[in-house]
C-alpha cells in the first residue's frame, strides 16, 4: 500500500490488473494517485492580453509555469488558495483547469469557421478552450445530458464569453437523431468514465472502481462514440478522451471505432510524455494501431491520468 | 433591438451590427455571432448574456463591458489599483465623471462591467456572483 491513500480502499482486482499493465511502475502510479494535482489555469485570449494578465499575477506574487503543450495554461507553483476568488477568475480572464484537461482540445485542434461539437460538454472547461481556439469564429455547440450540470456549463460559456457556442441538451448516444447525419467537421467527446486518473482530486474513484462497473461505463461510452463518428462529417476528425486509465473504456472502446472505419491519427504535442496505447489486454487483440492513441499516466507528466484518441472518418 | 443597438451607438459610439442580438425575456439581451445565431438545431441557449434594460439606459454585463468597451469612444471609467479591488467586492466608487448614466469599468487592459454614475457614485452593477468574496 502506497502512502496517502487509505488502507483498504485499493481492491485486490484492482491491484492485480494495474500491475499486470504497469509492472514495477505500479507503485509509482500509487504515489502520484495520493498526491493533490497542481493546480492549474487557463488564459482566455478572448478576453485579455495574456501577456498583461501574467505580468499583472507575477507582479502581485503569483509564480507560474508554462504548460507546454497548451499556449495559455500556467500552472500555479504559488498563487492564492482560492483560485476560483479572485477578479481575474471572475472577469473570465483565466479557467481553473488541470493542465491534462488542455491536451484533449489541442489534439481536436478546431479551426475558426469550422463547426464543432462537444458531446459531454459539461461543465465546460474544454468547451470554453474550443471556442477561445476558434477565436469564437465559426459555431461550436455544446451538449449535456444532465440538466442541472447544464447550469454549470451556461455559466461557465458566460463567464469565458464565448459568443459562438449553442448549448443543447439531449442524450448524446442519439446524437445522430438530434443533430442528423455528418454535420460536423470535428467532434469531442470527452466522456463520462470512471475517472481513475482523478484519483488525485478524490479517492471516490478508487472506492467505486470494479471490473462491473468500467464493463457498465464501457457500454454507455461505446454508444456515445458510436453516435459522435456518425454525426462527423466525411473527412471529419473526433477526439475521444476520458480521464481513466481502463482499457476497456479507452482501447476497447477505439477498437470498436475502428471496426466501423474510422482511421487513427497518431497527435503531435510538444513537451508532453504519453506512451502509446495497448496492443493487447486481457482476452483482447485491439491490434498495433491501437498504439497511435495516448495513455498519459499521472507520473509521466505530473497530472492527473487521461486517455486521448484521434481519429478520422475517411472521405 | 434597434432601440438598443442606437443607444450602444449613440452612448459608446459602438455598433454592434457585426453580431446577432437576440431577445431572453422580456428585458435582457444575449449576444452571439451570426454563425451560431444561424445555426439550426434545437437549443437551450446560445451566446452570452450582454444587457438588462434600466430606467438609465441599459445595465452591461461583464462580457458586454469588453465586447462593447474595446471600441468604446466615451463613457468608460479606468480604476486604479485599490479602487479596483473594492469595485470586486461589490462596492460603490466614488469618482467624478462628465455626466450621469452608465459607464463601464476598466483597469488596465480588463474590463469589469458597468456602474451607473448618479452624480456622486458609481453605483455597482456587477452582479453578486461576479463579485470576489472578501
Ligand atoms: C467527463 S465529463 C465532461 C467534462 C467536460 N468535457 C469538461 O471538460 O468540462 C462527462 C459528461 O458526460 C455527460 N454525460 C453522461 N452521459 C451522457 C449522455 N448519454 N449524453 C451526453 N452526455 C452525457 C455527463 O453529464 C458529464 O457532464
Amino acid at each position: 500500500m502506497s502512502d496517502g491513500i487509505p488502507e483498504g480502499l485499493i481492491k485486490p482486482e484492482f491491484e492485480r490488473r494495474y500491475r499486470e499493465l504497469l509492472g514495477e511502475e505500479y507503485d509509482i502510479l500509487l504515489s502520484f494517485m495520493a498526491r493533490k494535482p497542481i493546480p492549474s489555469i487557463r488564459l482566455n485570449p478572448m478576453k485579455v492580453d495574456p501577456d498583461w494578465l501574467v505580468a499583472r499575477l507575477e507582479e502581485s506574487g503569483w509564480v507560474l509555469e508554462p504548460i507546454p503543450w497548451y499556449e495559455y495554461g500556467y500552472r500555479v507553483r504559488k498563487g492564492p488558495e482560492r483560485l476560483g476568488n479572485t477578479e481575474w477568475h471572475q472577469l473570465g480572464l483565466y479557467y481553473v483547469q488541470e493542465a491534462a484537461s488542455m491536451i484533449p482540445p489541442v489534439v481536436l485542434s478546431p479551426n475558426p469557421g469550422e463547426r464543432v461539437l462537444d458531446l459531454a460538454a459539461s461543465p465546460g472547461s474544454k468547451t470554453t478552450q474550443l471556442s477561445e481556439m476558434m477565436r469564437h469564429e465559426g459555431v461550436l455547440v455544446a451538449n449535456d445530458v444532465t440538466p442541472d450540470r447544464v447550469d454549470a456549463l451556461i455559466a461557465n460559456i458566460q463567464r469565458m464569453g464565448s459568443i459562438n457556442v449553442v448549448v443543447t441538451l439531449s442524450d448524446g448516444r442519439r446524437a445522430h437523431q438530434f443533430f442528423g447525419e455528418e454535420k460536423f467537421d470535428k467532434v469531442l467527446l470527452d466522456a463520462p468514465c470512471s475517472s481513475l486518473g482523478e484519483v488525485r482530486r478524490s479517492w471516490g474513484a478508487l472506492a467505486r472502481w470494479s471490473p462491473k462497473s468500467v464493463n457498465k461505463i464501457a457500454r454507455l461510452q461505446l454508444s456515445l462514440a458510436k453516435a459522435a463518428y456518425r454525426v462527423l462529417k466525411k473527412g471529419g476528425v473526433m477526439v475521444y478522451s476520458t480521464c481513466t486509465l481502463e482499457p476497456k473504456e479507452n482501447e476497447w472502446v477505439v477498437y470498436n471505432l475502428l471496426k466501423l472505419g474510422a482511421v487513427l491519427e497518431e497527435p503531435q504535442l510538444e513537451g508532453l510524455r504519453w506512451r502509446p496505447g495497448l496492443e493487447r489486454w486481457m482476452d483482447w487483440e485491439f491490434g498495433s494501431e491501437l498504439r497511435k492513441t495516448m495513455r498519459i499516466y499521472p507520473q509521466d507528466n505530473d497530472t492527473i491520468g487521461f486517455f486521448v484518441a484521434l481519429l478520422r472518418k475517411p472521405t | 433591438m434597434s432601440e438598443f443597438l442606437a443607444w450602444v451607438k449613440q452612448w459608446f459610439g459602438v455598433d454592434l451590427s457585426g453580431y446577432s442580438l437576440i431577445r431572453s425575456g422580456k428585458k435582457r439581451i444575449r449576444i452571439l455571432t451570426k454563425e451560431a445565431a444561424e445555426f439550426d438545431v434545437k437549443d437551450v441557449i446560445r451566446g452570452v448574456y450582454l444587457a438588462k434594460k434600466a430606467p438609465y439606459g441599459y445595465i452591461i454585463s461583464v462580457e458586454g463591458s469588453y465586447i462593447i468597451g474595446r471600441g468604446a469612444s466615451r463613457h468608460v471609467v479606468e480604476l486604479g489599483e485599490e479602487e479596483f479591488g473594492r469595485w470586486m467586492r461589490g462596492e460603490d466608487i466614488a469618482v467624478e465623471l462628465p455626466e450621469k448614466g452608465v459607464y463601464l469599468v476598466k483597469f488596465g487592459r480588463a474590463f469589469a462591467g458597468s456602474g451607473y454614475y448618479n452624480g456622486e457614485v458609481l453605483h455597482n452593477l456587477v452582479p453578486k456572483s461576479r463579485t470576489v468574496e472578501p
